[in-house]
């Protein structure tokens, strides 16, 4: 049994998560959201990665994933764009599409200040 | 090699008089500091009090005649030198009958030290001069020409005013080494700088010691101080119009309510004894006991209009509580200033002239300037002026009416000013300009002031400090760290 | 001197002022938006992270994205915004009309002709020194958000090893920033027992960085020569005494709400919040003048604060319009289990929305609306504590002298 908070929304519902029979059961959640996070989150926990790149003319792009990203990505992602400096791009556009093959665009969430 | 006439080894409130002073006559003279900037010493750390000229007998110490002659020398520097100072006057207080001997003593004192204007006072009296004096207060005395100053102002105006005439300043000059050249002495820096100097003043503040160790000079040993100090907002229903004494001490003048002249109320400081010249933590116990003393000296003192704490540390002579301002016996090339605690801010314009005089007896020739002195430009404070006049200025320059620093609205042009004048350190510009000092204490502002510091220095904006080599304020850029 | 004249001036383009902008300019007001900031968005503009904009967009979004959002909205409805102005001062003239002198690079000085005003400016941070932490004065010390600035608006990294005081929201957030920045946290220490930032904040900036939460924590002494070297950390419960290698110290340690323009009108001030009492058209003691957002009292999420402000910016279009806002006058309090309630006073008859602040932590409670002693409404709220914000939509009774709220935990 692990206990897990669900980061869906701001409630934070603090979960109680079992595997059995390779099902996943799953209480303490407020709405089905939790228990779809659950199944993620003892599969393949995945997050949202917020960061900014640093453009081309020196500025900062606040940047997204525009869905959860597997968390074993993440510092890999993070490590590669952090050390390059891209065109400023348009809110909401694509920097680095389907990242490791999963799908998961990063997008420009800003900006560039 | 660079050849001076002096070399003034300091550049807080002593050593930046003294070049000052100097700086009127066909002298070439050097400035150094050990700091990134002048006044990142003793001078930077202190309650910025004016003293009255009654805690030292003119008729037995240095000090106190110095005082007393420095005292008025303030309002004609001001107004050449544009720095804030206030008269607004020193009350000293008993707060208990047990006090009221002591109380005489130094109001006599300051009668025999003839003490413009000074005043006994009952109770009613001081409750006339300072209405925020708690309960217990019992008589004390008034003393009208004590005033606030901004310290690091002050010294700034003097250093830049020296600068424009003609003293060369140099920064991040820790002397490492002496040694006597034929009629010249080689000052050398720990990063391989070397100047000669005909004459030396040892201005040295906390390292006056070693100084005169290293050229060949008196052996004496300087102890560290520690005076706590602390801020409250300047909302803070504490704050007097009066500068508020208590009845001092054998070790120390006592803890203070000081209305500042940059607009806070200060409390403290504290006296410790400490063995470390760098070392200039606060502590809980000293914030505590200052809290406690002054909350029995003025009312409405409270921790939650707590905004900044600060420590100094004071150079104690060891064996000797007076000034030591003489020419070396040791070496008769030496001028030293060594054991300034206070009241060296208030004497320092009549340091200038004593040691002036002194090096004139050494044999220093005192040829006043022909040409006309440079006057400081006028400060542009946008906090001083109307918005009318800020308007106009922002005709010449747009960055007059843009406020970098909130609380205390400063404008921009006042903080490239500052760095333009080779206050490159976040420290040197707060000092300069106040921005930072504030109630978010630079929380919003800092990282636009850096900003600032970095383009007009061309300073990297990784490589700034807060005050000189070792407070660097950041670590790098995103970037250079691996994320794990 | 140049000089423009509007209907309302909004200080403060956040995401409180964006909301009052734009319900103003809605409601048919002349509306001028100004922020001291270079662009608009306020602290949002530095809060790269997701979770913002669930109820107001019902979407999520970055702190960016909501405040593009938000300004794109405010102009969309015809109000001016400009940005770069800061305001020295706002002055209510005998006319009952205001004056608000600004100051910028682009224009030098401008006088500003409002009929009303609202005051959308937002909070500061404590710092270190407001709670008296020992020790150096090195460099390496920040408040949480100035650090986010630095490194989300400057791309420069505050240190390389940090230590986080305060589990606040702020806290948190930057505990993964730094991670994700690769910055190492060697931990977050809390002063009271319990975390005072989101469950789910806990659980993606600290658990998944392995980052220890350390609660009944207080910091006891900064240690640096020149920059930060070390923080002595003491467990309040047992008494012992740790020693923290690190280069940076992030202070989150709350929020202040901003308001020396207001304090300078003359408005009175709530103790309780920080913030100036108003009424439920959330206008202040000094008549024309509105706040809203975390000026008024510190919001934990943007959203309530955007919703609060269009009631700001409506009511502001209205005062400005001559048309007259109900006369608010009943005094509406609150029991020891609530901090605040705000707003503070209302109209009998109204419908109004209410926001409070816990002062105790519990599973389940009871929000109960009284009048005169009766329990006329109530709302049942679940994970009550005093970091997350409480509102109640209630209707005052037409008649009824005694309002007051009253939390009660339920066994």
């Amino acid at each position: 049994m692990k206990r897990i908070i669900c980061i869906t929304c701001p409630t934070g519902c603090e979960m109680e998560v079992d595997e059995k029979e390779g099902k996943i059961l799953c209480t303490g959640n407020r709405c089905p959201r939790g228990a779809a996070y659950a199944e993620t989150e003892l599969r393949d926990p995945r997050r949202v990665v917020t960061a900014v790149l640093r453009c081309t003319d020196g500025r900062f792009q606040p940047v997204r994933t525009d869905k959860p990203l597997p968390r074993k990505l993440i510092a890999g992602l993070l490590n590669t764009i952090l050390k390059k400096s891209f065109p400023e791009a348009e809110p909401g556009a694509v920097i680095v599409s389907d990242i490791g093959n999963t799908g998961v665009n990063l997008i420009a969430s800003g900006p560039a200040r | 090699m660079k050849r001076y006439d002096v070399a003034v080894i300091g550049a807080g409130a002593t050593g930046a008089a003294v070049a000052w002073q100097l700086s009127h006559y066909q002298l070439k003279v050097a400035l150094l500091d050990r700091c990134a900037d002048a006044c990142f010493g003793v001078s930077k750390a202190n309650s910025g009090i004016i003293h009255g000229g009654f805690h030292h007998s003119a008729a037995k110490t240095l000090k106190a005649k110095l005082e007393l002659e420095g005292n008025p020398m303030f309002d004609d520097l001001q107004k050449e030198l544009g720095f804030e100072f206030v008269r607004c006057g020193i009350i000293v207080v008993a707060y208990s009958e047990e006090e009221l001997p002591a109380l005489r003593k130094l109001y006599e004192q300051g009668v025999a030290n003839k003490v413009p204007g000074i005043e006994l006072c009952d109770r009613k009296r001081l409750l006339e001069l300072e209405p925020k004096l708690t309960e217990a207060a019992t008589a004390g005395f008034f003393v009208p020409r004590g005033g606030v100053i901004e310290p690091y102002g002050y010294v700034f105006s003097l250093v830049e005013s020296a600068e424009l005439n003609g003293v060369e300043f140099w920064r991040n000059f820790a002397v490492v080494s002496s040694e006597r050249e034929g009629d010249f002495r080689r000052l050398r820096a720990a990063d391989g700088r070397v100047i000669e100097a005909r004459f030396t003043v040892n201005a040295a503040g906390l390292y006056a010691d070693e100084i005169s160790r290293l050229c060949g000079g008196e052996e004496f040993e300087i102890k560290p101080r520690k005076g706590e100090e602390y801020l409250l907002d300047r909302t803070s229903a504490a704050r007097p119009s009066r500068v508020v004494f208590p009845v001092p001490t054998p070790c120390s003048k006592g803890m203070l309510v000081i209305p500042t002249a940059g607009g806070t109320t200060m409390i403290g400081p504290s006296a410790v004894m400490t063995e470390d010249k760098e070392e200039t933590g606060t502590t809980a116990e000293e914030r505590e006991k200052i809290f406690a003393h002054s909350r029995k000296m003025v009312d409405g003192i409270s921790e939650r209009d707590l905004v900044a704490a600060f420590s100094g540390l004071r150079p104690v002579l060891v064996g000797n509580e007076d000034f030591y301002i003489a020419r070396s016996e040791k070496a008769p090339d030496l001028i030293q200033a060594a054991g300034i605690q206070s009241p060296g801010l208030t004497a320092s314009p009549a340091i200038g002239v004593y040691i002036k005089d002194l090096l004139g007896k050494c044999g220093l020739a005192l040829e006043p300037k022909s040409e006309p002195r440079k006057k400081l430009p006028p400060e542009k404070r946008a906090r001083d002026l109307s918005p009318e006049e800020i308007d106009k200025l922002h005709a010449d320059d747009k960055l007059a009416s843009r406020i970098i620093c909130r609380c205390e609205f400063i404008s921009e042009a006042e903080i490239v000013a500052a760095v333009r004048r080779g206050h490159v350190t976040l420290d040197g510009v707060k000092f300069r300009t106040r921005a930072g000092m504030g109630r978010c204490q630079g929380g919003f502002c800092a990282p636009r002031i850096m900003q600032i510091i970095s383009q007009e220095s061309g300073i990297p904006l990784e490589q700034l400090t807060k005050r000189g080599p070792g407070s660097e304020l950041l670590a790098g850029h995103l970037g250079d760290l691996e994320v794990k | 001197m140049k000089k423009i004249d509007c209907d309302v001036l909004v200080i403060g383009a956040g995401g409180a002022g964006l909301s009052a902008a734009q319900a103003a300019a809605s409601a048919g007001a002349k509306v001028l938006t100004v922020d001291r900031e270079e662009a608009c968005g306020g602290v949002l503009c530095q809060c790269i992270h997701n979770g913002f904009g669930l109820r107001f967009f019902n979407a999520e979004l970055t702190g960016p994205e909501y405040a593009l959002r938000m300004e794109r909205a405010a102009r969309e409805s015809g109000a001016e915004i400009r940005c770069g102005e800061t305001v020295s001062s706002v002055v209510r003239r005998s006319d009952g009309t205001f004056e608000a002198t600004l100051f910028s690079a682009a224009d030098g000085v401008t006088k500003v002709e409002s009929r009303a005003a609202v005051f959308t400016t937002g909070c500061r941070e404590r710092t270190r020194a407001n709670i008296a932490v020992p020790g150096d004065r090195c460099a390496g010390i920040y408040t949480a958000g100035s650090a986010q600035k630095l490194m989300n608006l400057n791309g420069m990294l505050p240190g390389r090893r940090a230590l986080i005081v305060g589990s606040g929201d702020i806290g948190l957030i930057m505990a993964r920033r730094c991670r994700w920045s690769g910055i190492e946290v060697a931990a977050v220490i809390e002063i009271l027992p319990e975390p005072s930032g989101l469950p789910r904040n806990i659980a993606q900036c600290l658990r998944d960085f392995d980052i220890p939460l350390l609660l009944s924590h207080r910091c006891r002494k900064i240690i640096g020569r020149n920059r930060v070297e070390a923080a002595e950390v003491e467990n309040m419960t047992t008494g012992e005494v740790m020693t923290f290698k690190c280069d940076t110290i992030l202070f989150s340690v709350g929020l202040i709400p901003e308001n020396e323009l207001l304090k300078a009108m003359g408005a009175k001030l709530n103790p309780a919040t920080g913030g100036p009492g108003v009424d439920s058209s959330l206008q202040c003691s000094v008549p024309g003048v509105f706040a809203a957002g975390n000026s008024l009292h510190v919001h934990d999420l943007v959203d309530f604060a955007s919703l609060e402000a269009r009631r700001a910016g409506e009511s502001a279009a209205r005062y400005a319009s001559g048309a007259g806002l109900p006369a608010a006058e009943l005094p509406v309090s609150c029991s020891r289990s609530l901090k605040y309630v705000v707003p503070g006073r209302c109209a009998a008859g109204e419908s109004c929305e209410f926001f409070f602040r816990p002062t105790v932590s519990c599973r389940r409670a009871k929000l109960s609306f009284l009048a005169d002693g009766s329990e006329i409404a109530k709302k049942m709220c679940v994970s009550v504590r005093p970091a997350e914000m409480l509102t109640m939509k209630a209707d005052v009774p037409a008649e009824a002298k005694n309002l007051s709220f009253e939390l009660e935990e339920c066994k």
